[in-house]
C-alpha cells in the first residue's frame, strides 16, 4: 500500500507516545516495587512481633461493628456469617443487611441462627431505603440482621452503619470467606494510631471454595486447578502487594476495596455515607474520605495491610470475569472523572500529586492507550511498514516488564505461601508471562467495554453467579 | 522501529534476565524460608518439652533464626525463657547491642524481647530508653513488653505513657491489665488526675489486684464525675473490685440522665447484689433508652421472670 507521509508521520507519532506512556509506567512500576517490598517486610515484622494472644483477651481492644450486605445470598451467607461470629477478636458485632433479597437469604438466617424481632434505635441517619424489620440472633447476640428494601450495596451499608454500635467499622461483602484472624490483623494499626488511622483493607484471595480456604485445613496447600482462578489470584497478589503496599506507606491508597474495609465510623458520618451515584461505593468513599480531610488538613491515612483476611470466589468462566471488570473499568472512571478537582494540587499532598496522575493516566485512560496502540499495529501492518522482528522483540519486553511484578507480589507473599509444594510456586511464576496471552487479553477488552460503558451512562451491577458450595461448608 | 529497533534487542534480554533473576530470587527465597521455618518449628516443639536442653537445641540453629524464635510470641513462656536465657548466656554482648542501637526497628525490638524474656537485671532500663526514642512500631512492641516484666518501675513508665498521652491510651491499657505488678496503689493519684481522659483509663483499669480503701473512695468520687463516660467507668470498677460502696452508688446511678450510665449501673447493680437487685432493677423496663432495656433485658433473661421481656 501507498501511504501519504502524513499518515506515515501520524503514525510513527502515535507509536512514539504510546512507547513513552509504556516507559513512563514501567519507570512508576519499579518505584512501586521497591517501595512495596519495605512496606511489605515491615508489616511482615510487625505481624511476626505481634502478641495478638494479649489482644484476643484484652478488655481494652478497640470494639468494631462488621457490616456487611447481602443480595441474593443464599448459597454462601450461612457458611459466612459463621465465620464471621467466629472472629478471634474479644469485641464486636455483626450487622447483616439483607438488601431486598428475593431468595432464601432471610429464611436460613432467620432458621439458622433463631433471630427474633428487635427495635435497636437508629444511631445515625445516613440515606437508605426503608427497613422493614430488624433481628437479634437469640443463639449469639452479637448477630443482629436487617430486613430493608432493595436499594444497592451502597444504600445497605448506610443502613447498617446506622444500627451500628461501635467506632470502627468493618463492611465485608456477604459472599466472602473471612479467616478468624482478620479483625485483629486489621485492627493493629488502627489501635496503634486511632486519630489518624481511618481506613484499613488488607490483602484477601480469589478461591473456587472460599470457606474450606478459611477454614484452614492440614497437610500441603494446593493451587487451585482452574487456570482462569489462579490468575486471578496472582491479579490480587500483584495489586496488593506490588501497588497498594506503597500506595499506603505513600498515604495515598485510594481504594479500601468494599471485600474487606475498615472505616473509622466519624470519617463515614462525616462524608455523608456511601454514595448510590456510583457503580461501586468502594473507591468513590475512599477518594471521598481522603478529599474532605486533607482539605481539613485533618490526619487521614487509610492503610492496606500485606495479612490475608479473607477468601472470596472469583468469575469462574471468562465471560463472568469481563463482565466484573467492565464494572470495576467503569467506576474507576467515573470516580476519576468526579474527582477530577484533586489532579496535581499540592493541597491534597500525595493523592493530589502520585494518585491521581496515575489513577487518570494507568487506570483511567490505559483501555484507550491500549485500543490506540492496537489500532496503530493493525494500520502498520496494512501500511507494510512494520519492522516483525523488532515489532517481536518489543512484545518480549512487553511480557517479561509485565509478569516482573508478578513474580516480585510472589515474593513478598511468601509468608502466606508457606505449605505450598515448589511446583505450585513454579506454577505461579509461570503465569507470569502467559498473563500476557491468556488474562491480559480480557482485562483489555472488559477495560475498553467499562469506559465505553462510561460514556453511554451505564450503571448495571452485574451480580456474579456463586458456585455451589460443599455440604460440609454450609 | 527503525529507530529504536537496535536498542530492543538487549533491552529484550535485559528484561528477560531480570525476570529470571527475580523469579530465582523468590523461588530460592520461598525454598529457603520454608527451611527455615521448619527449622524454627521443630526447635520450638522441642524447647517447648519438659527437661528440653536449650543448648543442643539451639545450637545448631543459626543464630539469626534463634533470635527470631527467641523473641516469636508463639514460643510458649517455658521455652521463651529457655531460649531466651541461652541466648543471653551465649551472646550476651550481641543481644544487648542490638537491644541499643540496631536497625531496622524489629532487630531491636526482638533484641529487647529477648532481654526481657530472659530477665536481664538491666531490661527495664533499655525499654525505657528505646521508648523515649523509638519508632511508633518499635513503641508498640516496648509498651507489650512492659507489661510483662514484674518490676514496679515498667507499671510506673506504662502509667506515666498513659498520663502524658504519647501513647495509644487503649494500647497502654491493654499491657497495664496483663501486668503481674499490683496497680492499684500506682492508679490511685490517677483517678483525682485533671485529664478526664487519664480519669477514665484509671477507673477501666482499677480492680485487677486487691480492693483497697483509697480506690474506693477515688472511684465514688468519680461516679459522681460530670463527664458520663467516667460515671461509667467508676461504677464498673466498684463493682469489679466488690467495693462496699459498690450498691450505694449503683443504686444511685440507676437515675442518672445518661441511657447507657444507668444500663451499666443496673449490671454493677446486679453484680454486686445478685438476685436480689432484680426487683430494684425491674422498675427499668419503661426506661425511654434502648440500651437500658436491652441491658434490663440481657440481666433478667438467665432467671427467666416477667420483667425479662420489657
Amino acid at each position: 500500500v501507498r501511504a501519504h507521509p502524513d499518515l506515515l508521520r501520524l503514525v510513527y507519532v502515535v507509536f512514539l507516545v504510546c512507547l513513552a506512556y509504556s516507559a513512563v509506567l514501567y519507570a512508576f512500576v519499579a518505584y512501586l516495587l521497591l517501595v512495596s517490598r519495605r512496606e511489605a517486610k515491615e508489616r511482615e515484622a510487625e505481624s511476626a512481633l505481634e502478641d495478638f494472644g494479649a489482644l484476643e483477651h484484652s478488655r481494652f481492644t478497640i470494639p468494631v461493628s462488621i457490616v456487611a450486605a447481602a443480595y441474593n445470598e443464599e448459597v454462601a451467607i450461612v457458611p459466612v456469617v459463621r465465620l464471621l461470629l467466629a472472629q478471634d477478636y474479644p469485641e464486636y458485632e455483626v450487622i447483616i443487611v439483607n438488601d431486598g433479597s428475593r431468595d432464601r437469604t432471610l429464611e436460613l438466617l432467620r432458621d439458622t441462627f433463631a433471630l427474633e424481632a428487635d427495635d435497636p434505635p437508629a444511631r445515625g441517619d445516613l440515606p437508605s431505603a426503608p427497613v422493614r424489620a430488624i433481628y437479634r440472633s437469640r443463639r449469639d447476640p452479637r448477630l443482629t440482621v436487617i430486613d430493608k428494601e432493595n436499594g444497592g450495596k451502597a444504600d445497605a451499608l448506610n443502613c447498617g452503619i446506622n444500627y451500628a454500635r461501635y467506632r470502627y467499622l468493618c463492611c465485608v461483602d456477604g459472599d466472602t470467606a473471612y479467616f478468624r484472624s482478620a479483625l485483629e490483623r486489621a485492627m493493629r494499626p488502627a489501635m496503634q494510631d486511632p486519630e489518624s488511622v481511618v481506613g484499613v483493607s488488607s490483602l484477601f484471595v480469589v478461591s473456587r471454595q472460599p470457606e474450606s480456604e478459611a477454614g484452614g485445613g492440614t497437610g500441603p496447600r494446593r493451587l487451585d486447578a482452574q487456570l482462569l482462578s489462579n490468575f486471578q489470584y496472582v491479579d490480587l497478589l500483584r495489586s496488593f502487594l506490588c501497588y497498594r503496599l506503597a500506595w499506603s506507606r505513600r498515604n495515598f491508597m485510594l481504594c479500601n476495596p468494599g471485600g474487606f474495609a475498615v472505616w473509622r465510623r466519624d470519617a463515614i458520618f462525616e462524608v455523608g455515607g456511601f454514595s448510590k451515584d456510583f457503580s461501586c461505593e468502594d473507591i468513590e468513599i475512599t477518594f471521598r474520605v481522603h478529599e474532605h480531610f486533607r482539605a481539613r488538613k485533618k490526619p487521614c491515612r487509610i492503610l492496606t495491610l500485606p495479612d490475608i483476611v479473607g477468601a472470596t470466589e472469583g468469575p469462574g468462566r471468562v465471560r463472568d470475569l469481563s463482565k466484573q471488570r467492565v464494572r470495576w473499568q467503569r467506576v474507576v472512571v467515573e470516580t476519576v472523572w468526579a474527582y477530577l478537582g484533586l489532579f496535581g494540587r499540592p493541597r491534597y499532598g500525595t493523592v493530589g500529586l502520585l494518585g491521581m496522575p496515575y489513577y487518570v493516566f494507568y487506570e483511567a485512560l490505559a483501555p484507550v492507550f491500549q485500543v490506540v496502540s492496537l489500532a496503530t499495529l493493525v494500520l502498520a501492518i496494512w501500511l507494510g511498514i512494520l519492522q516483525w522482528p523488532y515489532y517481536l522483540y518489543l512484545v518480549g519486553v512487553i511480557i517479561f516488564a509485565t509478569a516482573i511484578p508478578t513474580s516480585a507480589a510472589i515474593h513478598f507473599d511468601r509468608a502466606n505461601l508457606r505449605g505450598y509444594r515448589l511446583r505450585d510456586v513454579v506454577r505461579l511464576l509461570l503465569l507470569g508471562p502467559l498473563d500476557f496471552f491468556l488474562y491480559r487479553p480480557v482485562l483489555l477488552w472488559a477495560g475498553a467495554r467499562g469506559t465505553w460503558g462510561f460514556l453511554r451512562g451505564e450503571k448495571a451491577w452485574n451480580k456474579l453467579v456463586r458456585n455451589p458450595r460443599s455440604a460440609s461448608s454450609s | 522501529l527503525i529507530a529504536i529497533g537496535p536498542w530492543l534487542v538487549p533491552l529484550f534480554w535485559i528484561t528477560v534476565g531480570l525476570w529470571v533473576a527475580v523469579s530465582a530470587h523468590t523461588l530460592f527465597y520461598w525454598w529457603l524460608a520454608e527451611r527455615r521455618a521448619a527449622a524454627i518449628a521443630l526447635a520450638r516443639r522441642a524447647l517447648e518439652q519438659p527437661g528440653a536442653d536449650a543448648d543442643g537445641i539451639l545450637r545448631n540453629l543459626p543464630l539469626a533464626s534463634a533470635e527470631e524464635l527467641a523473641a516469636s510470641p508463639r514460643l510458649d513462656d517455658t521455652g521463651a525463657d529457655r531460649a531466651a536465657g541461652w541466648l543471653l548466656a551465649s551472646h550476651g554482648e550481641r543481644v544487648l547491642r542490638r537491644a541499643e542501637r540496631a536497625r531496622p526497628w524489629w532487630k531491636r525490638a526482638q533484641a529487647l524481647r529477648i532481654l526481657v524474656r530472659g530477665g536481664h537485671p538491666d531490661r527495664v532500663a533499655r525499654l525505657e530508653q528505646a521508648l523515649a526514642a523509638g519508632s511508633p512500631a518499635l513503641s508498640a512492641v516496648i509498651v507489650a513488653l512492659l507489661g510483662r516484666v514484674p518490676e514496679r518501675r515498667a507499671a510506673e513508665i506504662l502509667l506515666d505513657a498513659l498520663a502524658s498521652g504519647a501513647h495509644p491510651p487503649s494500647r497502654v491499657a491493654t499491657a497495664l491489665e496483663s501486668s503481674p505488678v499490683a496497680l492499684t496503689e500506682l492508679l490511685v493519684p490517677l483517678l483525682r488526675n485533671p485529664s478526664p481522659t487519664v480519669r477514665y483509663w484509671a477507673a477501666c483499669l482499677v480492680g485487677q489486684d486487691l480492693p483497697d480503701q483509697a480506690a474506693s473512695a477515688a472511684l465514688a468520687d468519680l461516679a459522681r464525675d460530670e463527664d458520663p463516660r467516667i460515671r461509667k467507668a467508676a461504677v464498673r470498677a466498684l463493682a469489679r473490685i466488690g467495693s462496699l460502696r459498690a450498691s450505694a452508688e449503683a443504686r444511685r446511678l440507676l437515675d442518672d440522665p445518661v441511657g447507657y450510665v444507668r444500663a451499666n449501673a443496673a449490671r454493677a447493680l446486679v453484680a454486686s447484689e445478685g438476685a436480689s437487685a432484680r426487683g430494684r432493677i425491674g422498675n427499668l423496663g419503661g426506661d425511654p433508652d434502648w440500651a437500658v432495656r436491652r441491658a434490663l433485658r440481657e440481666l433478667l433473661e438467665p432467671v427467666g421472670t416477667a420483667e425479662s421481656r420489657p
